[in-house]
Parts: structure tokens; sequence; C-alpha cells
């Protein structure tokens, strides 16, 4: 008992966790945190730590001396907002099982829990917008508009690209390379927007924020007496986020 | 995870830890059991391990439980007290073999383990040899390994582990053998073993002179400034006049010393007719390097212990005690020692020496007296009378005792029960002194007596004819103080002293040698068990009553210490089977909170999720449910209906 008392609490000795949080975390959609158990005990490993973090947890079988292990935990959440990691619950049954040893690790970690995504009807809006407001054509590669130059057809490339007259004329496949089509920016004024159900809102701008994002339109936001300039940054795309996130929280 | 060859599975570890420490506690056993159990024992294992691969289980677990209580009961029909280990050992096996067969959860494979071991400790009670030591490091690190490995198990047990890691898990589970081992042996062997006290500091290194078979006046008086305890004694309190430690008599005086001049061996057979309180103790008397034992006077009965027994109720050794021993006794709490023959002449003896002032003081003070009133008035003129209690600046000339009665008129304890005896004798009444202890401080946290050294004292016993002895004692009562009450530091001593008493009963207690020359007896005594029917038949029904008693007390140790579930068990199982009810069951694998947020109906969830936090709460931090917490709980559970 003494000799299990002791080495119980040998285990938990120099043991520390770190959490690493994905940037872009939404509503209802799974989600993985990485944790990262050090041992910092120069002579004998950790054996058997459980970890409890928001309720899930996961079984560290060993953790060699002056080593560190990953586990992975998925979780969902429902709602969006702040949420926080205010301490981990560790625990060991090493070594008889007689014992649970437990040790709680502080922790301050805050992270955002961004607004679900839904589809919605303004999803059409940006195919809309576009033909009201015309292409624009820009220098950036593309498949959208006008060839820019013709290069040598590569693996995977669309074959209504390929340039026949090029390709015949030389006697190797070549690829148009065209210039992509910007898009007007968007300026997404919150208060505004069609949809009355604020949650419902939300979803839908997250939506076209995100989509906008992929397609490289430039997007704004109005919101809550803040504006937010359009942009086409990954930081501006989490900035507005936050913003609808956070919005009556 | 697929099972790679560099992978190995938890529970396939755990299964061959078991095999492997079945087998040793086979192994150890094998010599000394019936050939019959050895092939029973190792067929069914052999099928169990056949049944292990397949992944089957060839009996149900209730009816291997009636076999195991078949077996069980058989056994208890051959148990006789002269052969009581090898049919416990025997069954044992089957047992073991039967639990192998069983499919395995933690507490069939914690069974094994407990098994294997009974039958190591076993094959050591049949047979002590240096094997026993090889089988029992071996097995202590074949458990160590086994159970850190059994507790991987139970966290997962489907957890496969990589070669390297299993590797490290048994390096690091040695490490508990290795340390358990040393504390072991420090604990177990080597201090029971070893009569030097825990805290030895309590008694002071000096030489310990006591009584011996002469004393010379003022001869313990440096004895009576000693403080260490000479022996303590386990004994209801009693009122502190009626106790004096009998040790020695002496019936010779030179004029100078005192000396016992042979007393008679004990040729009594039955217990004196002593009337008084009778009262049993148990003594636990340090080294005194000298022969004599103390009891409470009068001791009543003969000792089991080898000692003579002399006429005279005193009672010694037959070599000199050098180390601490117990024994029991029992006494008769009395002044009076009945007698009825006694050689007057050696209780009459004078030294040479005449001594005319002392002899005309007697006629003095015992003129015109019959015996009785006689020894009163010398014991009120010694007792009463001018003479003053002192061990220090003693008459140590060529005629103590005249210098004690007639120049000095102080003494300690020899000079005033030397000066009585005399006297006595001078009357023409037999006497005798008697040394030995008075007094003594009780312990009441120990339920003890302590006595010290400094409470050696003599006392007078005169005789009277048809009356016996009477104890008269005429030392200053107010003097010497033999029962101090203790403060301050004294208490912390005594605090100190009981600690040590326990630790010195522990190790006398513990008598390695007399068990095992009595195991060994039993060894010697061991024959091939017959099986003879109609005797089983007679003992069984005489047994019936036990076998019911035995029973009901494994149910009732089963069901309400084992079973007993503990608050978190309970509460956690009325939540999940409530939620069974409702329609939600929980994964094996997921988590509490992970399961409460799959709750569809909105206030159901949230009630099961403020549940889940509040049990959490306790159980991650460590903290053992209250029985106020427990209600609290099952409180919210009523109103999750």
């Amino acid at each position: 008992m003494i000799i299990s008392g002791y080495l119980s609490r040998a285990n938990f000795a120099k043991i520390h966790i770190e959490v690493e949080v994905p940037d872009e975390i939404y509503a209802n959609s799974e989600f993985v945190l990485k944790l990262r158990l050090i041992n910092k005990k120069r002579f004998i490993p950790a054996f058997l730590i459980r970890t409890n973090l928001l309720g899930k947890e996961i079984l560290f079988p060993i953790v060699q001396r002056n080593n560190f292990e990953i586990g992975y935990l998925s979780f969902q959440f429902p709602r969006r907002g702040k949420l926080s990691i205010e301490q981990i619950l560790l625990c060991s049954v090493f070594p008889f099982n007689f014992f649970v040893k437990g040790c709680e690790m502080k922790k301050d970690i805050e992270f955002i829990v961004f607004p679900q995504m839904k589809k919605c009807v303004h999803s059409s809006y940006l195919e809309h917008d576009k033909k009201l407001t015309g292409d624009r054509s820009t220098m950036r590669h593309g498949f959208d508009s006008e060839p820019i130059f013709i290069r040598d057809y590569v693996d995977g490339d669309p074959l209504k690209y390929i340039h026949w007259k090029a390709s015949a004329k030389t006697g190797k496949l070549k690829t148009k390379e065209l210039s992509s089509q910007s898009y007007k920016p968007i300026i997404i004024d919150f208060e505004s927007f069609w949809i009355k159900d604020t949650e419902e809102k939300i979803s839908c701008i997250a939506y076209i924020i995100n989509s906008s994002f992929k397609k490289g339109v430039s997007v704004g936001l109005k919101i809550n007496g803040e504006f937010y300039k359009d942009g086409i940054s990954r930081q501006h795309k989490i900035n507005m986020l936050k913003a609808l996130a956070l919005y009556e929280k | 995870m697929k099972n790679s060859p560099n992978t190995i599975k938890i529970e396939s570890l755990v299964r061959f830890l078991s095999y492997a420490i079945g087998i040793l506690g086979f192994i150890s056993i094998f010599r000394n059991i019936g050939i019959t159990y050895s092939v029973f024992f190792a067929s069914l294992f052999a099928f169990s391990i056949y049944f292990d691969i397949r992944q089957k289980n060839p009996l149900p677990r209730w009816a291997l439980n009636i076999f195991s209580f078949v077996f069980v009961v058989i056994a208890f029909m051959r148990f006789t007290m002269d052969d009581p280990v090898k049919p416990v050992v025997e069954t044992l096996l089957i047992l073991l073999a039967i639990k192998f067969l069983e499919k395995k959860f933690i507490r069939d494979y914690m069974q094994i383990y407990l098994i294997s071991v009974l039958l190591l400790a076993g094959s050591a009670l049949l047979s002590l040899n240096i094997g026993f030591a090889v089988y029992l490091l071996i097995m202590m690190f074949l458990l160590s390994i086994a159970i850190v490995s059994l507790t991987y198990y139970s966290e997962d047990k489907d957890l496969i582990l990589k070669a390297d890691t299993i590797k490290s898990l048994i390096l690091k589970s040695t490490i508990i053998p290795a340390m358990a081992i040393p504390i072991t042996v420090i604990l177990f062997i080597i201090l029971p073993r070893t009569s030097y006290p825990l805290l030895n500091f309590l008694n002071r290194e000096t030489a310990v002179t006591g009584f011996t078979d002469s004393v010379r006046l003022g001869g313990i008086s440096d004895i009576q400034i000693d403080e260490t305890i000479i022996m303590r004694i386990k004994i209801k309190e009693i009122a502190p006049e009626k106790l004096y430690w009998r040790g020695i008599v002496l019936d010779f005086f030179d004029g100078i010393s005192w000396r016992n001049s042979g007393s008679e061996i004990s040729s009594i057979t039955e217990t004196l007719d002593i009337k008084g309180q009778k009262i049993g103790y148990t003594v636990y008397l340090e080294p005194s390097y000298n022969k004599y034992l103390f009891f409470l006077d009068k001791p009543h009965i003969r000792y089991p212990i080898k000692l003579t027994a002399f006429d005279d109720l005193t009672y010694t050794l037959r070599e000199n005690l050098n180390r601490r021993i117990r024994y029991d006794a029992e006494s008769v709490i009395s002044e009076v020692l009945p007698e009825r023959d006694i050689s007057k002449d050696k209780y009459l003896q004078l030294p040479k020496i005449r001594f005319e002032n002392i002899m005309a003081k007697v006629k003095e003070i015992t003129e015109n007296k019959d015996e009785q009133s006689s020894a009163e008035a010398i014991l009120k003129f010694l007792k009463y009378g001018d003479y003053k209690y002192s061990v220090k600046n003693l008459p140590i000339t060529t005629k103590p005792l005249e210098d004690f009665l007639f120049n000095y008129k102080y003494g300690n304890c020899e000079y005033f029960a030397s000066a009585m005896t005399l006297m006595l004798r001078m009357r023409g009444i037999p006497a005798r002194i008697v040394g030995g202890y008075k007094g003594g401080y009780y312990n009441a946290m120990g339920k003890y007596y302590a006595i010290p050294q400094k409470n050696a004292h003599v006392w007078v016993e005169a005789y009277f004819e048809k009356k016996g002895w009477f104890r008269f004692d005429p030392t200053p009562s107010v003097a010497a103080d033999y029962s101090p009450l203790l403060t301050g530091f004294s208490k912390l001593r005594i605090i100190l002293d009981t600690i040590n008493f326990h630790w010195n009963a522990f190790i006398l207690n513990y008598d390695f040698r007399k068990q095992m020359s009595l195991l060994n007896k039993i060894r010697i005594n061991i024959q091939r068990p017959q099986f003879d029917f109609a005797y089983a038949k007679e003992r069984t029904v005489q047994n019936v009553p036990f076998l019911i008693g035995f029973c009901l007390i494994v149910a009732f140790g089963y069901f309400f210490i084992l079973k007993r579930k503990t608050y978190e068990e309970k509460i956690m199982a009325q939540f999940l089977s409530m939620m069974k009810k409702k329609g939600y069951e929980k994964d094996k694998c997921e988590g509490l909170e992970e399961f409460a947020h799959k709750i569809e109906a909105d206030e159901i969830r949230v009630k099961a999720i403020t549940f889940i936090q509040i049990f959490e709460s306790h159980f991650y931090r460590d903290k053992k449910l209250t029985r106020q917490d427990y209600h609290r709980l099952k409180l919210m559970l009523k109103n999750l209906c």
C-alpha cells in the first residue's frame, strides 16, 4: 500500500499538458483538440495517465522519460460563442488499481466557436451579383477569363483548356493559362440583412463569408456598429467570423 | 489498430502472466500433493489454455461455481486438525484450475493471483526449504508485473502496446518488489526477531543489578534512584497499597547481609487455599541478569514456562535472564499466606554477633504481648516511630542495624525490614524478608503497570502458628512514593512508553520458532489421506452447523462487504439506469458529458449535464461523495424523472 501510494504520487511528478486549439472551430462541426502530455522526469516514464478535458477522456498508456505523447480528442459544440478550458483533469490507477490518483492542471485557454455555416438563399447572391456588376479580369491565374499565356500540358488540366491549335502546331499538348475573374467586393450589412431570425442570419452570413473567401471575393461586414472593410485575407475572415460568433453574447 | 508483430495486446500479456503465476503456485506444492490432484490440475490447465486461445468458455460460470463449491465441501469433510494443510492446498489447486476455465474478468485474475500465493504459502507449511525463497522471489516479481498489467487491462481491455512499452513496463514493475522486499524484511523478519526495543533511548544504558541471592544492607539503594523500567504488567488497575511484586525470599542473616539459604522446591501440586481477589495478568520482564521472576503477591498457580517453583511462592528461571520475556500469571491479592508446616529453625536464625541493644529494645517493646501483638508493636515502633526513610548516606558499617536503630535513625527499606525481621526472630516469631517491587505507575493509555527499578522494595513476612505468613511492611509509606503522579514531560514519556510496550508485546507474542516447530510437527504427522466414507459422513453431520455458519459468513462478507457499492458507483448506476429507461443508453467508451450532450430532450439534457458536472466535480478531484452529496445527487435524479 505504501509503495503503491508512493509510486502513484511519483507517477504524476513533473507532468505537463499542453492543448492545441485549431484556429477555426464551427458550431455543430466536429473538430479535433490536440493534447500533448509531457513527462519531464529524468529517469522514469509516466504510466497510464487518463486525461479528462471538457468531459472527454483519453488514455496515455506510457510517456517515456523526457519525452511527450500526443493524443487527439474530437469535439462538436452545438452553439457559437466563447468557450474556455480552465482545467484539465488527470487521473491514474497506476500501479495497482488500488487508488485513483487525481490531479488538476489549471489552464487558461479561451477560444471562440464560430457560427454554424448554413447554405442559404443568399448564397446565390454571389452569382446574381456577378451578373449585375459584370466580370473584371485580373492578372491572377484561374480558369475564368482570357488566356494569359500558353504552357505545356500537365496531368490533370481540364480538357476544355487544351489549346488545340497550339498543340497541333507544336506536336505537344498545350494548355491555355487563363486569368481568374474577380468579383465586385461584397459588403454585408448585418442589420439590413434580409433574414429575420438572428441565428439563421448569422449562419447564413458566415457561410457567405466563408464561400466568398474560398472564391477570392473580397467581403466586408457591418455589425454591431463596427465596420470590417472588405478584404480577402484569412485574418480578416477570422475577425468577421469572431464578430458574428460573439454577436449578442 | 492492427496487432503487428511488434505489438502485444494487453489481454494476452495478462493471460500469459496469470498462467505463469498459476504454474509457479502449482510447482511449489507439486511434490507434496497427491498425483491425482496434479494430473487433474494439469489437464484442466491445458484445457483452459486451449479454450482461451479459441476464445471459448467450455462451461458457464454457475456450473463451475457449483464444482468449486463441491470441492470446498469435500475439503471440509477431509479437514482435521491433525492434517490441516494438505487438503486445503489440494482444494486450492483445484479451485485454481476451475478459475482458469472461467471467462476471466479482472476479479478472476486477482483470484488466480491470490490462490497461487496461498498455494505458495501452503508449500512453506508442507516443506520449508530454500526452494521456497526462490519461488517467493519469482512470485513477487511476477505478481508485480501482473498486477500492473492488470491495471492497464482494467483501463482499456483492447489496449495494444508496443513491445518497447511492454519492456519498459516490466522493467519498471520490478522496482515494486525491489522496494517491497527490503521493507518487508525490515518490518516482518528482522525486527520481530530482535529483542531490541524501538524506543531504547527511554531506557538508560545502565547495567541492571536488581536482586541477587544475597542482599547487603544498603545494597539496593543504587537501584532505588534508578528510573529504568524493569517490567510492565498488563493488568487492570489495583489499589496502590496492594501492589507488592514478589520476587525473592531471604531467610539467612549474617549481621550485614541477607541471603537465601535454599528454599524448598515446591511440592504443592494443588492450588493454595488463599482467600482474596483473584486476578490474571501478563508480565513483560526486561533483562534483569538474574533468575528471579516477579509476581503480584501471592501468586496462585504453577506456570507453564520452564521455571522452578519454591514453597515460599517464589519462582526462578533455570538461567539468568538476559533477554526480554513475557509470562502469564494469576495471583490472589492477600497479605496472608496460609501455610501449616514450616521449618521454624530456619526462620528463627540469628547472626552470631550478639545484638544486645536490639535484644533489649525488643524485650521492652514486646513485653507481656502475644506473638501477633508483638509483631504489631515492632511494626509500630519502626514505621511510626522516630525513624526516617532515606536512600542517601546509609549506615554502611560493621553493625549497620544497630547504627540504624540507635544512631542514624534513618535508612531505606532494607534497614526497616531487616530490623523488623531480626526483632521478630528475637521475640521468637519466625520471620523472613521478601524482596521485589512495590507499586508502579499505571499507564491508563496502555492499561498496564510500569515498574521502575527505583520501586525495588523489601518487606517482612512473619509466621504465626496455625495462621500462616503475614505480610508486614515496616518502611514508612509516606517516605517512599511508589506510585508517583506523572505530569508534564512524564506524560510524554508515558505515551512513548506505551508505544514501546506494544512493540515489545508484539515481538514477544511473535514466537516464530515455536510456530515453526509446531508446523513441523504437523508436517511429520501428515499421512496420506484415506477417504473413509462413514467417517466423512459422521464428520459432515457433526460439522453441518459450522458449514452453514461458514457459508453465511462468506455470503455476508461477499454481499455486504465486497459487493457493497460506493456512493459514486450507486448514484452513477441509478443515473444510467434512469437514462436507459428514458431511451438513452450510454456507450461503454463514451464520456459522460458526451453522452449527456446527445440527449435530445432539452430539459432532460440540461438536467443531466448539471448532474454530471456536480458528480464529476467530486469524482475527478478524487473527492469521495459524502452521504449528503449522495442524497443531493439522488434528489437531482428524482427531478430528472
